[in-house]
């Protein structure tokens, strides 16, 4: 980084835009601005156009723009993808209709009816070609054949093609030859190939990222264009990268390649925030929680590196392209208690959303919801955002008393309590899912509470899942945006070669693990990745034969011989062992999946450290306020967040308010300001 | 002591939270592709005296909730802390009810004493046996379908017990597949035990104790609520498997279903005498017996989806259960073929409810597509392979706001299909298709979903195809209120070449190299009048080729010209069809062939040989009521009254005919 380098990121959400600008001389900038969902190009510049006019930072001093946006996400959720075709090999015109057949294990079993497919079935032709699991070509396929069913979906006005043949990722040259002739006969459609977009096997999955991704392509596509159109005008020109579901960023085309890569971003920029604060506070092994108004989404960080998963899905359907691995359960701050006739409270999964929202909001909504109950119990101050919004605890205490103190013949605070009780329990058991559930234990990780509610149920989720370290970021409400800040360039390549154990067959592996690591150079030529910044990291999956789920495992060195695999197998068998209390040690093992991921390394812009005092002197209260903890009211000291210095401490029960959150620290807890603002909480009872 | 409202919600889930991470772990360690791809099997957590009182939402087959372990749990008359025991003999206790289903069950001590169970079963690919997988319709006795091992201890203070294991692993085909599956059951129940542990920690053992009871009392109350909403009355439904045994006769599953109140009374009185085939239902005559509650499960379920499954939920209904029938055979009758005929009765027991609650229960799921199983010889290794390649499913029934879904949905106890790819990798066959049968799914108002068909080839001499639950090729899946039946379903060899044989019902089958095999599941049933369909959705089910334009016409009253609809022309054609049909049709439509087969077969008619076949020996009345319907279909047409008196002649004929039977009356 030279002097006076200025790096901005922007995160476009569902309601605001999140924006922060950051200095290399140690300035930092943060806005807000309302998103346009029906164009989100309009949040962003407004984002872009607030910050340079609140920063007086000229648009030339920009040198790199980081962006991460819902469009992709919203497209799948809300099933406004692009007209789509498909092809497919003859005699599987059903694959995606049929999907694997299953009734979600929740629905009501009799009468689910299953959710629409990206593209019909009326716009899925067969292609007559067949290639085998090993790659031979069983059926030539029929090229006049495929051109005429190209112009059949061409007259069915589709402005996308997907192209999904049996097996391709281990013989693409059917789907290659099929997409020249689609670009021939469509040349202005988005074709998108299972080779490129997925090539590894499982159809169904396989199909279904292809699909989106076709669908997604042109509405990421022409949204980029608004974006390139918006930056030439304010001559902002710096580099420009947009996230990634993997944690990782790619660049504008690239984005418009591979649109499905952006799927889940929104979540993943969280996760990299918090490994990035994690990073500064020097904390590596982390839960995340990003606790929001009607979802709440958790996930792992070992080493300082987010789990990443292959078997994740958006909305109803799978996505098997690699993703942060965040679990979402739908309870937040707006999700709403009730009794039911049994007589038991439950909270959620239904939510007041933004609107009408919380009883206290004054706007209509009735029924109390988790943030009713933490303003009846003072933990929520009765103003939001310096005042700009008041909640009203009177309409809070109505909507507890009617719905869940009244039926269940208690008091208002001990339904409050309730209430609270209830929806911590269901965060930590998804807290418990993407740790215990995976062999890890609590007592090894800290955990990271963000999101608008995070920071007020930080201190007892921590307590309950048996973390010892808390930390709540400096920006709980716009990690996302600051986690844009502290990406890299990161690719992912993947091929199904099966090996099935004892004739490994190692000059197939490495010539394989030589083609991806082709592609991944390739992608970092094209972004202009000089090599000393380059890593490439390989990997491959496996699993006992006939087992349907295969593990990752990393393989260290370059080359691959006798000796990598046996190593690569060991490892194998213990993370199977850890992962799943057992290991088969005299089992076949095969590698079914190799992998590649490739990062371009990219310059990070520090996080200014804030000014510092004496380690552990104690804050100033700014006020106190009477607030419910641990079953009783007690005057509690409040202070600013903004106020707080490096090494300042506080012992609870303490308030600490900010702009968009508010930190709850518990009696026994202490929480420590670090070097970057960071609240590091722990257990003084422990 | 009471269990406030707030510590039981917070208890519930944390019981199901054990159970789903029970799930959990096996899922993700059991070793053979069904188990992972099919995901069948069960966790979940039993009261000291074996009541299921929490089962996975999320994993494995969560309708087996009724599971009671009472008498198995009692079968071991000691347990030191670290033992698991399991068994897989229908006929030990009443919980395995056939022998793939390997259960097991481990007791979670605290401060010395029992305070639960954690319990699961798996079912495994093959136990040995006369057949692969163990499991046909041409066995007639439980010796025939694999080991059993009666309730046994296979892990004694932590220690694998290796003379159970031993014995187990020396009598399956694939040892080391039934091996990797058990240590996948044993390490849930191994997590299932932990998660006990910290709840006990947390909320004290006396809460914890409470909190069980409290949960099952949960449960009941709000399935009685459910039936509450019920009409009073009586409903009778029965329906038929095509075939009792191979070349047989058909099989009558019967209820009466009563709604009393906030419970209910199923009277399965009228269902088939126990049969000489596997199709028989191994319920030891318990009155609550998960068999017969899934149907139950799944009626309450779709009534109200945020109902709390575990056994409670059972005690709103009891059943009759007369011995020696299809619903409570003896001793040793085969039942491997038991999935066929639960399914069938659940969907007798949606029938007797669909006419309690006929706008809000959907019409018969497509069923009778079988699981198939396929042995074979890799040509590359010459290693002979035995595997499933999974679930031809087909689609749930129309339902009272939308279509069935196609291809899946059906009641096929949630499975899921396995990839194509993976079953090409996994078994040398080549598949050739996969996908839906157009025209298959019943005309409604909202059509029943289509069926699933696959297509391969075999690659090898002497392979043989198991197609497991195979049903529904004659008497086919029930529409409601107008709403038309589905299609049958098939089975067929070397389909459009000059050597094509329709399979009819059978469900094994020996082919050699370049043999085409085709297997379609049947299609599901139409709910409401099919001329009242919105004829845009007629429209797109043409495009999409689901329906042709001929059924269009037939089926549905709608013309279609240049891609659109005639509108004037399908005004006139539906007006037309509307009075063809006015006298037709009552609350169901069951499809050409049973209509036919009812014609011989009245209501009255079976009521007569239940009631002449009750006073026989058990091991009689399987011999006569063959030998009764042969009689019956020997009888002239002016023979026949349909009021019963053919089959009392019929039966005193037979009767006449055999000394040794006459000479036990």
């Amino acid at each position: 980084m030279g002097m006076n380098d200025h790096a901005l990121a922007l995160d476009v959400g569902g309601t605001f835009t999140d924006v922060i600008l950051v200095s290399n001389d140690g300035d930092l900038w943060t806005t807000k601005a309302s998103s346009v969902p029906a164009d989100p190009s309009r949040g962003f510049f407004d984002g872009v156009d607030k910050i340079l006019g609140l920063s007086g930072v000229t648009a030339d001093a920009i040198t790199s723009l980081f962006h991460g946006s819902t469009v992709a996400t919203n497209a799948i959720l809300e099933g406004r993808g692009a007209r789509t075709g498909m092809l497919v090999t003859d005699g599987f015109k059903y694959v995606l209709e049929i999907g694997r057949a299953e009734v979600p294990r929740r629905e009501n079993l009799f009468a689910w009816v299953k959710p629409s497919r990206p593209v019909p079935p009326r716009l899925i032709v067969e292609v007559p070609e067949r290639v085998l699991l090993d790659g031979t070509v069983e059926r030539v396929m029929d090229e006049d054949a495929c051109r005429v069913v190209a112009r059949r979906l061409k007259a069915l006005g589709v402005e996308a093609v997907a192209v999904v043949f049996l097996h391709s990722y281990a013989n693409p040259t059917h789907e290659r030859r099929a997409g020249d002739i689609l670009r021939e006969e469509l040349p202005e459609a988005e074709i998108s190939l299972s080779c490129d977009v997925l090539p590894v096997f499982r159809e169904y999955e396989r199909s279904m990222a292809t699909a989106l991704n076709a669908g997604v392509q042109p509405i990421v596509g022409r949204y980029i264009g608004r974006l390139r159109d918006g930056l030439a005008e304010r001559a902002l020109a710096a580099p420009f990268y947009v996230m990634k579901s993997n944690g990782g960023v790619f660049s504008p085309e690239q984005a418009e390649r591979q649109s499905i890569q952006m799927a889940l971003s929104g979540p993943a920029a969280g996760v990299r925030g918090a490994s990035y604060v994690g990073a500064l506070a020097g904390i590596e092994d982390i839960v995340t929680i990003d606790m929001g108004g009607t979802s709440t989404d958790v996930s792992l960080i070992r080493d300082g590196v987010p789990a990443v998963t292959k078997d994740g899905e958006i909305g109803p359907y799978p996505l098997s392209v690699p993703i942060i691995d965040i679990h979402t359960i739908g309870a937040g701050g707006g999700s709403i208690a009730s009794v039911t006739e049994q007589g038991a409270l439950i909270v959620g999964p239904r939510s007041a959303g933004a609107d009408p929202g919380p009883a206290c909001y004054g706007k209509g909504g009735e029924e109390p919801t988790v943030t009713d109950a933490n303003l009846v119990l003072g933990r929520v101050p009765p103003h939001l955002l310096d005042g700009e919004m008041v909640l009203d605890p009177a309409l809070a205490e109505a909507a507890i008393r009617r719905f869940v103190a009244e039926p269940l013949g208690i008091d208002v605070i001990s339904a409050a309590e309730g209430i609270l009780k209830i929806v911590n329990n269901n965060m930590v058991g998804a807290l418990k899912v993407v740790s215990v559930e995976k062999g890890l234990d609590p007592r090894d990780f800290a955990l990271c509470a963000f999101g608008g509610a995070g920071p007020m149920h930080g201190g007892e989720l921590a307590r309950q899942f048996g973390t010892r370290r808390l930390l709540i970021p400096c920006y709980p409400g716009i990690l996302c945006a600051l986690g844009l800040l502290a990406t890299d360039l990161q690719y992912d390549f993947a091929r199904t070669r099966i090996q099935r154990a004892p004739n490994y067959d190692l000059a197939d592996m490495a010539a394989t693990f030589q083609a991806l690591e082709r592609d991944a150079e390739a992608a970092l030529d094209t972004e202009g990745v000089a090599s000393e910044r380059r890593r490439i990291g390989r990997s491959a999956d496996l699993r006992y034969a006939k087992q349907g789920v295969e593990i990752t495992v990393e393989i260290p060195g370059d080359g691959i011989d006798t000796g990598s695999v046996a190593r690569l197998i060991e490892a194998f068998h213990d993370l199977h062992e850890r992962l799943y209390t057992f290991a088969d040690r005299d089992a076949p093992v095969e590698i079914v999946n190799l992998r590649i991921s490739a990062t371009g390394v990219m310059d990070k812009i520090d996080l200014p450290a804030i000014d510092t005092v004496p380690e552990g002197t104690p804050a100033a209260p700014s006020g106190r306020r009477r607030v419910h903890l641990e079953g009783a009211f007690a005057e509690v000291p409040i202070y600013r967040r903004e106020n707080l210095k490096a090494g300042h401490a506080i012992s609870g029960p303490a308030i600490v308010d900010q702009l968009d959150t508010t930190t709850v620290v518990l009696p026994g807890q202490t929480a420590i300001t670090d070097a970057y603002g960071s609240l590091v909480i722990t257990d003084t009872e422990a | 002591m009471a269990i406030d409202p707030v510590t039981l919600e917070i208890l519930k889930n944390h019981c199901r939270a054990a159970a789903e991470s029970m799930a959990f772990t096996l899922y993700r360690t059991a070793h053979s592709t069904f188990v992972k791809e099919t995901e069948d099997f069960t966790t979940g957590l039993t009261t000291v005296e074996g009541l299921t009182f929490a089962t996975p939402v999320e994993l494995g087959a969560t309708w087996f909730v009724g599971l009671n372990y009472a008498n198995v749990i009692k079968a071991i008359e000691h347990y030191d802390e670290g033992d698991i025991a399991m068994t897989n003999d229908p006929y030990s206790g009443s919980v395995c009810t056939h022998s793939p289903d390997m259960h097991i069950w481990k007791p979670v001590f605290h401060d010395g004493e029992i305070v639960c169970y954690v319990v699961g079963h798996i079912h495994n690919t093959d136990v040995g046996g006369a057949v692969p997988a163990s499991i046909s319709r041409t066995l007639s006795e439980v010796h025939q379908e694999g080991i059993r091992i009666p309730p046994a201890k296979i892990v004694r203070r932590g220690e694998i017990n290796h003379d159970v294991l031993d014995v187990l692993l020396a009598n399956v085909r694939m040892p080391e597949q039934n091996w990797g599956d058990l240590k996948a059951q044993i390490a849930a129940m191994n997590t299932g035990e932990r998660r006990v542990h910290e709840m006990i920690e947390k909320f004290g053992i006396e809460t914890f104790r409470t909190g069980i009871d409290a949960l099952l009392d949960y449960a009941e109350a709000q399935a009685r609520e459910i039936m509450r909403e019920l009409p009073d009355g009586r409903y009778d439904f029965a329906d038929y498997l095509d075939e009792d045994v191979v070349d047989g006769y058909p099989c009558r599953i019967a209820l009466s279903l009563e709604i009393k109140g906030d419970g209910c009374t199923f009277d399965f009185t009228g269902s088939d005498p126990q049969i000489e085939g596997s199709v028989n239902m191994p319920t030891g005559g318990e009155e609550r017996h998960a068999l017969l509650m899934v149907g139950l499960v799944y009626v309450l379920y779709s009534l109200n989806p945020r109902l709390f499954l575990n056994a409670g939920v059972c005690r709103i209904c009891r059943s009759i259960l007369p011995e020696g029938t299809i619903v409570n055979p003896q001793f040793p009758a085969a039942v491997g073929l038991r999935t066929l005929s639960v399914q069938r009765l659940q969907g007798v027991i949606f029938g007797a409810f669909a006419q309690a609650a006929p706008d809000r229960l959907p019409s018969s799921p497509a069923s009778g597509g079988p699981i198939m199983n396929v042995n074979t010889i890799d040509n590359r290794t010459g290693r002979r392979v035995v595997a499933s390649i999974g679930p031809i499913t087909g689609g749930a029934g129309g339902n009272p706001r939308e279509d069935g879904t196609e291809g899946s949905g059906a009641n096929a106890s949630f499975l899921k299909n396995t990839p194509v790819e993976i079953n090409e990798v996994e078994v040398p066959i080549k598949i050739l298709r996969y996908g839906l049968t157009p025209d298959s799914g019943g005309p409604g108002k909202y059509r029943g979903g289509m069926a699933t068909e696959l297509r391969f080839e075999a690659q090898a001499p002497n392979t043989r195809i198991t197609a497991r639950n195979r049903d529904r090729s004659r008497f086919t899946s029930w529409g409601v209120l107008g709403g038309k039946a589905g299609s049958r379903s098939y089975f067929t060899l070397n389909p459009g070449s000059n050597h094509e044989v329709d399979l009819g019902n059978t469900d094994i089958l020996r082919v050699g190299p370049g043999d085409v095999v085709h297997i379609g599941s049947g299609g599901a049933g139409g709910w409401g009048d099919p001329l009242e369909r919105d004829t845009d959705a007629v429209r797109v089910d043409v495009l999409r080729h689901l329906v042709s334009p001929e059924a269009a016409e037939h089926d549905y009253g709608v013309v279609l010209a240049n891609g659109g609809i005639d509108v004037g022309a399908t005004a006139q054609l539906r007006k037309r069809l509307g009075a063809e049909r006015r006298n037709g049709g009552g609350f169901f439509d069951y499809g050409e062939q049973r209509t036919a087969f009812e014609r011989l077969w009245t209501k009255d008619n079976y009521g007569a040989l239940t009631e002449l076949l009750a006073g026989l020996p058990v091991h009689w009345r399987f011999f006569v009521k063959h030998r009764v319907f042969e009689a019956i279909d020997a009888l002239a047409e002016d023979e026949r009254a349909g009021d019963g008196t053919e089959v009392r002649t019929c039966f005193t004929r037979v009767v006449d005919r055999y000394p040794q039977l006459k000479a036990l009356l």
